[in-house]
């Protein structure tokens, strides 16, 4: 690998590896010159640490002077602490017998950032020294150096020589004036191995996918690691780098990536560890300087040295990146769910759930609202990222107004984004609170919209589909659970409201299967029972309620089980206290087969009880009709023998006194004239008794029949009769018109004739007599006034003014029987009306009366 | 006017006496047949029973009938009356002392040409009696 070539100098052996190590037989100084002086001449143009260590013939001023003279700009090199000039002896105290001095050499090649380690070392047949060669040679082969080791030729046999030869990868012999190069079989065998497993090396170097490059580290004057050089690269650290190896290597990293010491992955740092240590490192980092992710492996090859195998993950690390991203999505997808999916109270959670998906998506804030069906308007449920005042001033939003109001009313998603660049009224209130980007989802129960959730960031202008997803997903997943906590609710309340409707229903009620067995019972037929609800379960409904071991042959659920129908049946069960009306509906699952009904008892023993109480009393009420009856039919018969019977006789005796007064009143004086008048006037009063009582029974038994009455008509009418009956009296009747009401005709009539008869009679001996009939209203009923200014009455005896022959004047004063009023009242109360009067002795009176 | 016939029938010997008094009073002389009751006067009119034999051509002017009466009643009797070729147009006049509906309404039905009332005052029923006896035995035509 030709980083790892030196220029020997020497163009003999052109270059050499590292960790090459060759043996020079001389014989004078100037032998040691020939080769020595090219040879360090190469290593200080090459960047090497060149030690020279000096022993007879040679001393170090001489091979000093011999450098000064050869090698241009030596003092350069020199003053670098490029080149040593040593004494054997003083190396060997170094340490040079075991090998420490060239180790020394080597670090201090390294901390002087030099490639490596130049040695040239005279050596002798001492015994001694001879082992301090092999030595120094076995730590040259291991590290970053060259060695040339130079050997008296004459104090060596042949079989010495050869040994020497061995030991050492070739030899430099002088032979006939020209050096030659000796190698034994060995070496040489070793070195084509060596050859081809170079070539292998280099070929699967080139080849590698991974990139490959081999460094030395750059130490600052304090030692520590603060640069590297690149020294080789293959074509796949070029590809996967970018960079191109004709231009970087032997350049400083920091000149070909300026600014890689500020990368945070600290390369140099980690590299001049490795290359210090020895302990090699394997991580992944990201090159800010390359902008991608490698897989680094560093080792070190020699001290100060170190080769770097990267690959480039940046895909596998976008990928991963991205699946992290999925699982952290999953993650808090997964444990939103859970913990709505726990809560009893979704809302209260919507807080903890958006705060951590917030943080996901690099939001700032975020805003719940939720629709308040009282108010028609949304109120904040739960928000971050917003001061507490203007918490407060957007607590309750208009539906329409903003991007959450036209959210909830359009049950759209709005996704707002450049915000500050674009203009829209609806998106004004989150650009004040400094929104770029903003997304309102809102969230749905069964196609109602009951709210929105949105997310708003400072830092972006946009949000990826990915982020508006996740931010979809979280509204379903709140929106399903209020939804689910809100059926739930729903669900739990109508089961309450129909066991608490079971149970207070005062009916008796019972679901029971198609094999009679009771599945429920309410509260009521529990009691009735005489068990807990519970304990009836599973019991059959004839044992429990009948205590039978089968259905009664009037059972209403057997038949509504046979055919599919309701029935009823009203059912008297003593043990259970009573008579029931008992319905049965049936009962059907959701197939539509029928299971059983529902059985209810209403409790009917009161109406039953008073069913028959009335019955009773319809019967008892039923006889006393009949007994009426009969006795109206005896009443009949009665007052038809009074019409007939007991007239007949007053017809004799008023008749035959009339004979006797005719035929016989010459023979009687005036004493018993006057007694056979008398008995004539007393038989016909009591005539007149007699049909007055008839025709009062007669209106007690006649029907009436309901029509429209004109009274004015009817009163007028009557009023010309009395008129024509007694010409020659002035009074002055005053009749209103248009007084028309249903009633009996005829009956209405006789009503008008005593009432309007009366007043005329009573107003017979007043001067001039004043007589109204007319509508008036008593209390806001409709009621009617006959009014006289007659000789009136004393209101002591009003009470005794409708009762049959009850009279208030003289019979000589004013003539009558005493029977119409009587009939008056008769009329009224045949017609559900009310009569009274009002008078005042010597001024008038007034009856009034009201007509149903 | 002798020889027209007025046929009383009336059960109640006072009320006989009476009518036959107001009769008399209103100068009405015709020829005064008395039946007690609905049967006699059926025997009287159709000439059975106690009257076989009577030359039934001749009928009396007017009729004058009581509604109550022993065995036969006065509706009876006017139904006969009336569903007999012989006696169909014959005037009959009720006479009762009943004031009831029931008794006017049914006479009226069954052909009562007339239907007077008896008043306990036996003025007004002399008057009464005599209006009918001008109207049934004068100023009345009977059918040829």
């Amino acid at each position: 690998m030709h980083f790892d070539k030196r220029k020997s100098g020497i163009a003999l052996i052109d270059d050499l590896p590292w960790g090459s190590h060759f043996c020079q037989f001389y014989q004078t100084a100037q032998d040691l010159f020939d080769l020595l002086v090219p040879y360090f001449r190469s290593g200080l143009e090459n960047n090497e640490l060149c030690v020279w260590v000096t022993s007879e013939p040679l001393s170090a001023a001489d091979a000093r002077k011999a450098l000064e003279r050869e090698v241009p700009h030596f003092e350069e090199y020199d003053r670098k602490g490029q080149i040593e000039i040593i004494p054997y002896s003083r190396w060997h105290s170094r340490g040079g017998k075991s090998g420490k001095s060239v180790l020394a050499g080597v670090d201090k090649a390294v901390s002087g950032g030099f490639d490596g380690l130049r040695l040239a070392c005279n050596a002798s047949t001492n015994g001694d020294e001879g082992k301090d060669i092999f030595a120094q040679a076995e730590v040259v082969s291991s590290h970053n150096a060259i060695a040339a080791f130079s050997y008296p030729r004459d104090e060596f046999s042949a079989v010495g020589l050869m040994e020497v030869v061995k030991s050492h990868h070739f030899a430099l012999v002088r032979n006939a004036g020209r050096w030659e190069v000796i190698e034994s079989t060995e070496a040489r065998s070793m070195k084509a191995a060596l050859k081809r497993s170079e070539e292998k090396l280099q070929s699967l170097f080139s080849n590698m996918s991974e990139g490959f490059a081999y460094h030395r580290i750059v130490l600052d004057p304090r030692g520590r690691p603060c640069d590297c050089v690149f020294l080789e690269v293959n074509s796949a650290f070029e590809r996967l780098t970018g960079l191109k190896g004709t231009g970087i290597v032997g350049k400083r990293v920091t000149e070909v990536l300026p600014g890689i010491e500020q990368d945070p992955a600290d390369w140099i740092e980690k590299f001049g560890n490795v290359a210090l240590t020895g302990n090699p490192v394997h991580f992944e980092s990201y090159s800010k300087a390359l902008g991608k992710w490698y897989s680094v492996s560093a080792f070190s090859p020699h001290k100060g040295y170190f080769a770097v195998t990267l690959s480039d993950i940046t895909e596998r690390k976008a990928g991963e990146e991205a699946l992290r991203r999925i699982n952290l999505k999953l993650e808090i997808l997964a444990e939103s769910s859970r913990l709505l999916l726990a809560s009893e109270t979704p809302e209260g959670i919507v807080q903890a759930i958006c705060e951590r998906v917030m943080d996901h998506l690099d939001c700032h804030a975020f805003f719940n609202y939720l629709m308040d069906d009282n108010a028609q308007r949304l109120h904040l449920n739960a928000h971050c990222g917003i001061p507490g005042s203007t918490a407060q001033e957007i607590e309750w939003l208009d539906v329409g107004s903003a991007v959450c109001g036209c959210v909830a009313r359009d049950g759209r998603r709005v996704i707002a984004e450049d915000i500050p660049n674009t203009p829209d009224e609806r998106t004004a209130l989150v650009r004040s609170l400094g929104m770029k980007a903003y997304v309102c989802h809102p969230l749905i129960c069964q196609g109602r919209t009951i709210g929105t959730l949105s997310f708003g960031t400072r830092s972006r202008c946009h949000f990826s589909d990915d982020e508006i997803d996740l931010m979809r997903t979280i509204a379903d997943l709140v929106a399903t659970a209020m939804s689910r906590k809100r059926a739930e609710e729903s669900l739990v309340r109508a089961k309450e409201e129909w066991e608490r409707t079971f149970d207070s229903v005062p009916d008796m009620i019972a679901i029971i299967n198609n094999r009679h067995r009771i599945m429920r019972v309410n509260e009521p037929m529990a009691r009735r029972l005489g068990v807990k609800p519970e304990e009836c379960v599973g019991l059959p409904c004839y044992q429990q309620v009948h205590g039978m071991s089968e259905p009664p042959s009037f059972c209403p659920h057997a038949r509504t089980i046979s055919d599919g129908r309701p029935h009823c049946e009203e059912i008297h069960e003593k043990s259970i206290g009573g008579d029931f009306l008992v319905s049965t509906t049936p009962l059907h699952d959701k197939q539509g087969r029928l299971i059983g009904s529902v059985h209810v008892a209403h409790d009917i023993t009161e109406t039953k009880e008073a069913e028959r109480r009335i019955t009773s009393l319809n019967e008892q009420l039923q006889r006393k009709i009949d007994e009426l009856s009969t006795a109206n039919r005896e009443l009949e018969a009665f007052s038809y023998s009074v019409s007939h019977d007991l007239r007949a006789p007053l017809r004799s005796i008023d008749g035959f006194s009339q004979e006797i007064l005719e035929d016989y009143g010459e023979k009687l004086d005036e004493n018993g004239k006057d007694s056979l008048l008398r008995i004539r006037a007393a038989s016909q009063r009591m005539g007149l008794l007699i049909d007055g009582l008839l025709n009062l029974s007669r209106l007690s038994r006649s029907e009436i029949v309901h029509r429209e009455v004109n009274l004015s008509g009817l009163a007028l009418h009557i009023a010309g009769d009395l008129r024509k009956s007694q010409p020659g009296r002035e009074v002055e009747v005053v009749i209103s018109e248009g007084m028309v009401d249903d009633g009996d005709e005829r009956l209405l009539y006789v009503l008008l004739q005593n009432l309007l008869g009366n007043a005329w009679k009573f107003t017979g001996r007043a001067a001039k007599g004043r007589i109204e009939f007319g509508p008036v209203l008593i209390e806001g009923e409709a009621a009617y006034v006959v009014r006289d200014n007659g000789a009136g009455f004393d209101m002591a005896y009003a009470d005794k003014l409708f009762r049959p022959f009850q009279r208030l004047h003289e019979a000589s004063e004013f003539a009558g029987t005493g029977i119409g009023l009587a009939t008056v009242q008769r009329i009224i109360h045949r017609h559900g009306g009310r009569v009274w009067a009002e008078g005042v002795k010597g001024e008038g009176a007034a009856f009034y009366f009201t007509l149903r | 006017m002798k020889n027209k016939v007025i046929l009383l029938v009336e059960d109640n010997q006072d009320d006989v006496k009476l009518t036959l008094r107001a009769l008399r009073k209103s100068n009405i002389l015709n020829e005064v047949v008395i039946a007690s009751d609905g049967v006699r006067a059926l025997d009287y009119l159709f000439g059975t029973g106690e009257h076989a034999g009577r030359d039934t051509r001749s009928m009396p002017q007017v009729i004058l009938l009581d509604i109550n009466m022993p065995r036969l009643g006065g509706i009876e009797v006017l139904q006969r009356l009336r569903s007999d070729e012989r006696t169909k147009l014959l005037p009959v006049v009720v006479l009762t002392t009943s004031n009831e509906d029931a008794d006017r309404v049914e006479s009226y039905r069954f052909g009562a040409n007339s239907y007077v009332r008896k008043p306990v005052d036996f003025d007004q029923f002399a008057k009464a009696v005599q209006q009918l006896g001008l109207y049934w035995l004068v100023l009345n035509e009977a059918p040829r």
